[in-house]
């Protein structure tokens, strides 16, 4: 009966200072834990941009001209895009709200951008429910760090901007080139078979290119196809094409970023387009 | 001249005594009171192991008080050795309080709401002091009181304890069986993860099978449009609508913290009344066939309550506690966090908790009525009345061979289908997801995500089943992940021809790379397939630890 | 309540056994101690930051201009007061309390029952809608039923790596001047973080008026 009691009383007293070691202990180990856990977030949320918002905002948030904007930028972290948009609150909070509610229809501010974000929150009648959205604002958080670094390396816009000026003279241009640059095959610059299909009849978002060579004279009196092509590559509301949206939702700056051989380059594949 | 006289009895003693001993004879008089008829010295008797003096004080506080009026005085002293009940009903009453203490704490941070629930589980590993700690000895408690209770019942049985006069006590026993499985299985719920939500759905939905006996299907096609509504209704009830949602969270929360405790506590308070009334029975080799003598235990085979049986089971509560609490702290038991529940997708291999894998495996031989409905039916119906169907009067183990038998295929019958309910047996997807289900499972971290995050190296690397060469890496961690890999894809060379493996390992972002796993095959018709999963790890994940 | 059979006697000595039992039973004692410890520890609520009970970043553009009057900061429950040499020159002060320079954050509610004090800028001063207690932009109490001045929350100054550059002082404001004081932000002061858990109570203050 004495074992019984000795061995009880050893076993309280190991009970108590494997407590007290875990106790001791346990400040670091839910550090530990919370970092754990703010890393499957991003997990998470990496393997939800991949499916839902590489489309738009590329496959590693470079961002797609026209589309959508980079999110691996530094404009973002460094609080010029918060300025710029009047957001007087946090930069999670930014794209909490962005990723939930969306963001509506061009303003002048958006002017490069002028397609919706749709809303991703069910709370706004998205798909996504609250931790999934979070998971995604820790992941774009993520990228905090090389986007600003990254930041000096950025490139400036071509010194040889063909502009909007539609007088201006455009070098020979290459075909072969132009079927590069059409489907986004140089550094991902303008991948106009994102939105223009070359399929008759199908539309992606904005009008089919198929036989745009011949088409292209038809459609204002007095302008050849090439000089057809010039003005809505550079100018895209001058001319709506019937049944799609006005004004256009084509991105407006094309002509502050491409050079005048790129121009001449894309008049010229789509000139093949017979 | 005295308006009114203090009168303090504690004086008058001092002063007829003296200081110190009227003192001790308050001391006395309290812990007389307190322990319902022991004195210092008795007490001091009882520790020290003396004889109980005659008249015997030591049988007050079991007559008078209420904490040891429900224990017996005595027991057998054949009953009193760990052999023949192990104390194994002591054990599952002291889980039971163990539980409801473990349960109470986490219930100060849990919110049963689809909404927040896996949000507080977070909050309660990350950043509530010994959180992990209350929540794996939650869980550790759980299993262990299931396996207690199944032990207890298995010994209950062996013993032939059912029979008369203690079917009642049996049947409660059953009950009190029910009441834990139920118990268990609507706790796993509450955390909303993967796992929990898709485990007990699987349970669940055993209970939209009810059938609807005629004439009801006739009325219920008439009336509501459904002749199969009994089924559609109890589901409902059951999970707050056709799947799972904030309601049926919420009900079987409530189920969990309030109706089952209430329902176990008031049986357990039965069966061990009944237990009590007539007596431990003693083992079968020591008494006559058909004869009952628990009750009646001769003066020199009595072992009393104090100190003997309650050091015991003070000592019993010392170590298992210490088992506990050693298990989820140096013995690394944990309970698992798979991520967030999602309604929309189940991940492959999802099973249900060990203690259910017998009827998962009974539900992939045929229709769910009848494996998952009626079948269980039958088989806790017979338990029920066990105790009043058996009716042979001996208890020795070499007059009841055919019962003892049947106990044994019962086992046998229960070890395979539990084998049947794990995931190997008979639940597979195509032989490309399963090779990428070996290195990242769906329902848990896995060998890849295991691996420390400094081992992957940014590269492409393939490995085809017919090299002889074993994988190139530049790191162990890789180069076993490779092995593995070949292998899985060796044992799948049957039903993928030409297979050859690759992993590309990026870097994609601060401390996140991202692997992708890719194989491609030749189809029996010629054509190649191919099938590609995305994994992403980051340097802080902790899955291996 | 003595029985009438004989009772076992209490001044035996001690056998081994039983001292064993009561080692046993202290070693119990003393385990559910570390327990109840252990369980107070698990059960305090800890804040996460920006909720009240917590710490509340503040971006020092976000901080009132100097003698400017107070800036209320709901969420955190405080007003943000920037004291300049108009407050510490206010002829109401009382002699008591020394004026100090700097910024304070001061609780919203008020110390006599529990309302929340309104600024009143036409008469400079924080006034009561309850009972009337009135307080002037530093928190010292001139009127009303209130018995010490208002409380203040400790401020930390942080700059741009998370350095803490001053913190106001914890203390009894009754026995030293300088705890909870105002303090003057010092140069490179990014972020000041209000820690809305730690609360330093005001000085006594009963006298008419204002004063000890």
């Amino acid at each position: 009966m004495s074992i019984r009691v000795i061995i009880g009383t050893v076993l309280v007293a190991f009970t108590m200072m494997i407590l007290a070691f875990v106790m001791v202990n346990e400040p670091a180990r839910m550090a530990d834990f919370e970092a754990g856990y703010k890393g499957r977030s991003i997990e998470a949320g990496a393997a939800l941009f991949q499916s839902s918002c590489t489309g738009c905002h590329g496959v590693q948030g470079q961002g797609i001209d026209g589309i959508a904007p980079a999110l691996n930028a530094a404009d973002l972290f460094d609080g010029v895009r918060l300025k710029e948009i009047g957001w007087s609150g946090t930069l999670k909070d930014y794209i909490r709200s962005a990723i939930a509610g969306g963001r509506p229809r061009a303003s002048a501010v958006f002017a490069n951008y002028p397609q919706r974000m749709p809303a991703w929150s069910q709370e706004f009648g998205g798909p996504m429910r609250p931790d999934q959205v979070e998971n995604i604002v820790d992941f774009i958080m993520n990228w905090e760090t090389t986007a600003l670094a990254a930041a000096a390396a950025a490139p400036a816009a071509p010194v040889d901007a063909v502009g909007t000026d539609l007088n201006v003279e455009l070098p020979q241009g290459d075909a072969a080139n132009g079927e590069l640059l059409f489907t986004g095959q140089v550094s991902g610059k303008y991948p106009c078979s994102v939105c223009h299909s070359l399929q008759a009849g199908q539309t992606l978002v904005g009008p089919s290119l198929a036989g745009i060579a011949t088409t292209a004279a038809t459609r204002k009196d007095g302008l050849s196809a090439e000089q057809y092509l010039h003005e809505s590559i550079v100018l895209p509301n001058t001319y709506i094409v019937e049944g799609f949206a006005n004004p256009s939702i084509m991105p407006a700056n094309f002509g502050a970023q491409m050079t005048k051989q790129e121009l001449a380059d894309i008049i010229a594949y789509l000139m093949t387009l017979k | 001249m005295a308006i009114f006289k203090l009168h303090v009895p504690i004086l008058d003693d001092i002063k007829a005594k003296g200081l110190k001993p009227a003192l001790l004879a308050k001391v006395d008089d309290a812990v007389t009171r307190f322990t319902a008829g022991l004195s210092i010295g008795d007490l001091r008797g009882v520790l020290r192991g003396d004889p109980a003096p005659r008249p015997n004080p030591r049988l007050k506080p079991h007559a008078d008080g209420f904490w040891f009026h429900m224990r017996p005085t005595y027991y057998h002293n054949l009953v009193t050795p760990l052999y023949p009940e192990f104390r194994l009903g002591w054990l599952s009453l002291y889980f039971m309080v163990f539980e409801t203490i473990t349960g109470i704490f986490l219930m100060v941070f849990y919110t049963p709401s689809p909404l927040v629930a896996f949000e507080n589980m977070l909050n309660i590993l990350s950043r509530v002091p010994l959180g992990l700690f209350m929540r794996d000895l939650h869980r550790f408690g759980a299993e262990a009181m299931v396996a207690i209770v199944a032990l207890h019942m298995l010994r209950t049985f062996l013993t032939g304890n059912y029979k008369k006069p203690r079917q009642f006590t049996w049947f409660t026993g059953v009950v009190l069986l029910l009441v834990t499985l139920i118990l268990s299985f609507s706790g796993y719920l509450l955390p909303w993860d993967q796992l929990s939500l898709w485990a007990v759905t699987i349970g669940a939905s055993m209970v939209e099978a009810t059938p609807t006996p005629w004439p009801l299907n006739l009325l219920g096609d008439r009336f509501f449009g459904d002749p199969s509504f009994v089924g559609t209704w109890v589901n409902n009830i059951a999970r707050g609508g056709p799947i799972f949602n904030a309601d049926g969270l919420l009900r079987w929360y409530l189920l969990h913290i309030l109706a089952l405790p209430l329902i176990g506590f008031v049986f357990i308070g039965v069966h061990y009344y009944k237990v009590v009334i007539h007596g431990h029975s003693l083992p079968p080799e020591a008494e006559k066939v058909g004869e009952d003598t628990a009750k009646r235990v001769p003066m020199d085979q009595r072992t009393y309550f104090m100190p003997d049986i309650i050091t015991r089971e003070l000592f019993y509560v010392a170590l298992v506690t210490f088992i506990s609490v050693f298990a989820v702290t140096l013995g690394n038991f944990h309970a698992p966090l798979e991520p967030h529940a999602d309604p929309l997708v189940t991940p492959l291999h999802t099973t249900a908790p060990w203690y259910f894998l017998w009827i998962q495996g009974m539900l992939k031989l045929g229709d769910k009525v009848f494996w998952g409905l009626i079948a269980p039916g039958i088989i806790f119906g017979v338990l029920f009345v066990l105790g009043y169907i058996e009716v042979g009067p001996s208890r020795r183990y070499a007059d009841r061979r055919v019962g003892l038998s049947v106990c044994m295929v019962a086992l046998i019958a229960l070890s395979v289908t539990t084998f049947m309910g794990t995931p190997w047996y008979a639940v597979s997807s195509s032989a490309d997801q399963e090779v990428v289900a070996v290195l990242v499972p769906q329902t848990h971290p896995g060998p890849l995500r295991e691996t420390p995050y400094e081992e992957f190296v940014a590269g492409e690397y393939t490995v085809k089943p017919d090299d002889q060469a074993d994988p190139q890496a530049p790191t162990e961690g890789l180069k076993s992940l490779l092995t593995l890999y070949k292998h899985e894809l060796e044992l799948a060379s049957d039903r993928l021809k030409n297979a050859e493996g690759i992993m590309i390992v990026e870097d994609w972002q601060e401390n996140l790379k991202k692997i992708t796993l890719r194989i491609n095959w030749t189809n029996d018709d010629g054509t190649a397939g191919t099938f590609s999963q995305d994994v992403y790890l980051h340097q802080d994940s902790n899955y291996g630890d | 309540m003595s029985s009438a059979a004989p009772q076992a006697p209490t001044t035996t000595p001690m056998t081994r056994r039983e001292f064993l039992y009561y080692v046993w039973g202290a070693s119990m004692a003393l385990f559910m101690a570390e327990f109840s410890g252990a369980l107070v520890w698990f059960a305090l609520p800890r804040f996460k930051e920006g909720e009240f009970g917590g710490k509340l970043p503040v971006d020092v553009s976000a901080i009132p201009g100097v003698d400017t009057g107070p800036k209320d900061f709901p969420e955190g429950r405080f007003w943000l007061v920037n004291l300049g040499p108009k407050s510490v020159s206010d002829e109401r002060q009382p002699a008591d309390y020394p004026p100090q320079q700097g910024v304070l954050a001061i609780y919203k509610v008020c110390v006599h029952l529990g309302c929340l004090y309104k600024w009143v800028p036409t008469n400079d001063r924080f006034e009561c809608p309850c009972h009337g207690s009135k307080f002037l932009a530093n928190g010292v109490r001139v009127d009303g039923p209130a018995r010490r001045n208002l409380d203040a929350f400790v401020m930390r100054a942080l700059d741009a790596n998370g350095n803490e550059l001053a913190k106001t002082k914890a203390g009894d404001p009754a026995k030293d001047d300088s705890a909870g004081a105002p303090f003057v932000l010092p140069a490179g002061t990014v972020q000041i973080e209000v820690d809305t858990g730690k609360r330093i109570q005001g000085a006594v203050n009963t006298k008419p008026g204002g004063g000890k």
